[in-house]
């Protein structure tokens, strides 16, 4: 069970701190499968870095809390960290060929995750392990494959041996970041299955982060829609995309282009991802290329707010403002 | 032409003691011949053996050298590249400060604390081309410090130790050896130099460059004692040069 409560991860540029990601909360359990999906530049890959402690040196957690199996992780010294890593909690890139280092065949780098992580075991115990875990990855011949480069391997069979590498450990929780953007779409197809089959077969939760509405939709149970630092929408699956609330997943679906939208235009949301200093910590993130945007959404950051079926971060959907705004409406009403 | 010069080298290797009783002898200033293939030198020594167990002399300064130089070199250049901001500051001004000096001055410098003789010359010349392994090192590191394969390791659990050793160096060997080949010959040069000052080597052990200076004195009687420790000089020094200069057009092929 892995968890993370109000993450809120800076950047320092010129002595002061922008926030890359403000109060992420999310929980995933055993045999769960999350989505965390948005723009590049929301967060999403920012904050699997912090929970794995590899955040680049001008960056650093400022709040928030992060459990796994109960266990606080928050503070916990690079060497405590260290033990985690590899351990509990892996983390897949999306680059397989740069993932791997190009001098040491794939083999000894997957037995090297259990090596660490079990300092006192013998080396044949390593690779009968590494054997293994190939095999359970969809690897063919995995003695003769052991022993090879990764610039021998195709992107498919590298993206399976950095997932191999992952879960040697048996880790509670693999963070899995765009595995599959450098992939072409028949190897994505199996790659994803392969998570899937490894999250109900182990019971190792998984945390996908995609920009991919389509992948999402395919594996994950949960989601969590990231804009600009922010959770703006998160819940099932299934009801976020046939019911979307806030504005911009909304425009996310809409721009999904489908058989039955050809010939048309297709649907964007004007305008970008704003950067990090120009971001307003005072009035809603989504405000600029929001489409039904008013007066009331300049007041603060809208809080996540449950609309029945899921949480959603608008003013429009939040029914206190909701009900403040009715009754600004019958007083402007009575007025006239 | 590198192959030729290699073979040379290895020539050169051939260094397990031909003749190196006949050091001392009788017969002085003989001229070359079948008995003594290059002659003798002014004390009858014999020329030839001379030569080849100086070889000895400078392959032992040059790999000694090569390998104190390397290992501390490496050693800080690591630590200082994948570690970076004090630690790597600490370390480049020591080494910012040792490159201010001549690097002979060091030598002497050394020299004169310590003494004269092989193992003090190879103290000195070892510690004179730390700079350039510990530069080098370190450019490597940072290279590497924030490559994918390198935080896919980290999110292994991997300790910096396992990092800096097992993942990044390998990377770096090819330059490594190429700046080890290079470093052998200016040792090689360096001791030369050190030895025709009379700080390096000491007699009765011969050394190319003591045969230079030794050779000076009878440059009219005897002109040929003269040239061929020149010409060895040159040839180990080429040598390890054309080899450095391969290795970099065929491991390298992007720098310079």
């Amino acid at each position: 069970m892995f968890e993370v409560k109000d993450l809120e991860v800076c950047f320092r540029k010129k002595g002061s701190d922008h926030p890359a990601v403000t109060g992420l909360s999310y929980k995933v359990d055993h045999n769960e499968i999350l989505g965390i999906v948005g723009e590049s530049g929301c967060g999403k890959s920012i904050s699997s870095l912090a929970l794995m402690g590899l955040l680049p040196k001008n960056a650093r957690v400022t709040k928030g809390e992060m459990f796994v199996d109960g266990r606080r992780f928050t503070d916990f010294s690079p060497a405590n960290l260290a033990e985690l890593r590899g351990d509990q909690i892996s983390m897949i890139f999306q680059e397989p060929m740069t993932a791997l280092n190009p001098l040491i065949t794939v083999g000894r780098q997957i037995s090297e995750a259990y090596e660490i992580h079990h300092p006192h075991a013998p080396k044949e115990e390593a690779r009968e392990m590494t054997y293994e875990i190939m095999r359970k990855c969809g690897l063919p011949r995995v003695e003769q494959l052991y022993r090879e480069y990764p610039h021998q391997l195709s992107g498919g069979m590298r993206q399976r041996i950095v997932i191999a590498m992952a879960l040697i450990n048996k880790p509670e929780v693999i963070i899995a970041d765009e595995p599959t953007t450098a992939l072409d779409v028949t190897i994505q197809a199996q790659i994803l299955n392969l998570l899937k089959k490894l999250n109900s077969e182990e019971g190792t939760s998984v945390i996908l982060i995609s920009h991919d509405l389509g992948i999402i939709r395919e594996i994950c149970e949960n989601v969590i829609v990231m804009y600009a630092g922010h959770v703006v929408e998160s819940g099932n699956v299934d009801i976020i995309f046939s019911e979307p609330q806030h504005p911009y997943t909304k425009g996310l679906i809409a721009s999904i282009p489908t058989a039955a939208k050809k010939g048309q235009k297709l649907h964007t949301i004007p305008g970008t991802v704003p950067p990090l200093y120009k971001r307003s910590q005072t009035e809603c993130c989504f405000l600029d290329r929001c489409g039904c945007a008013s007066q009331c959404c300049r007041n603060g950051v809208p809080d996540l707010t449950s609309v029945g079926t899921h949480f959603v971060r608008c003013f429009k959907t939040d029914a206190r403002f909701r009900k403040q705004a009715e009754q600004q409406a019958k007083a402007a009403e009575t007025e006239a | 032409m590198i192959l030729f010069l290699f073979t040379v080298m290895c020539v050169s290797l051939v260094w397990t003691p031909y003749d190196p009783i006949k050091m001392i002898r009788g017969a002085a200033f003989q001229p070359a011949g079948a008995d003594h293939l290059l002659g003798t030198d002014n004390f009858g020594r014999d020329i030839f053996s001379r030569l080849i167990t100086g070889a000895q002399s400078a392959f032992l300064v040059g790999t000694f050298t090569v390998l104190i130089g390397g290992l501390i070199g490496t050693a800080l250049g690591s630590v200082a590249g994948y570690f970076g901001g004090i630690t790597d500051e600490i370390i480049m001004r020591v080494i910012d400060a040792q490159m201010a000096f001549p690097g002979v001055l060091i030598a002497l410098m050394i020299i004169s604390i310590f003494g004269t003789g092989l193992e003090n010359t190879i103290i000195a010349l070892g510690i004179m081309s730390v700079p350039r392994f510990a530069r080098m090192v370190r450019s490597g590191f940072l290279q590497y410090r924030d490559a994918d394969f390198v935080n896919a390791a980290k999110a292994r659990g991997a300790s910096p130790l396992r990092i800096m050793y097992i993942h990044i160096l390998p990377n770096i060997l090819s330059q490594l050896v190429i700046t080890a080949s290079l470093s052998f010959a200016t040792a090689i040069l360096s001791e030369t130099g050190l030895s025709y000052l009379g700080l390096g080597v000491q007699p009765p052990t011969p050394s190319w460059g003591m045969m230079l200076k030794d050779a000076q004195q009878y440059i009219y009687l005897q002109p040929e004692q003269l040239i061929y420790p020149g010409i060895m000089i040159t040839i180990m020094v080429l040598g390890f040069n054309f080899i450095g200069d391969g290795l970099r057009d065929i491991l390298d092929a992007g720098s310079e």
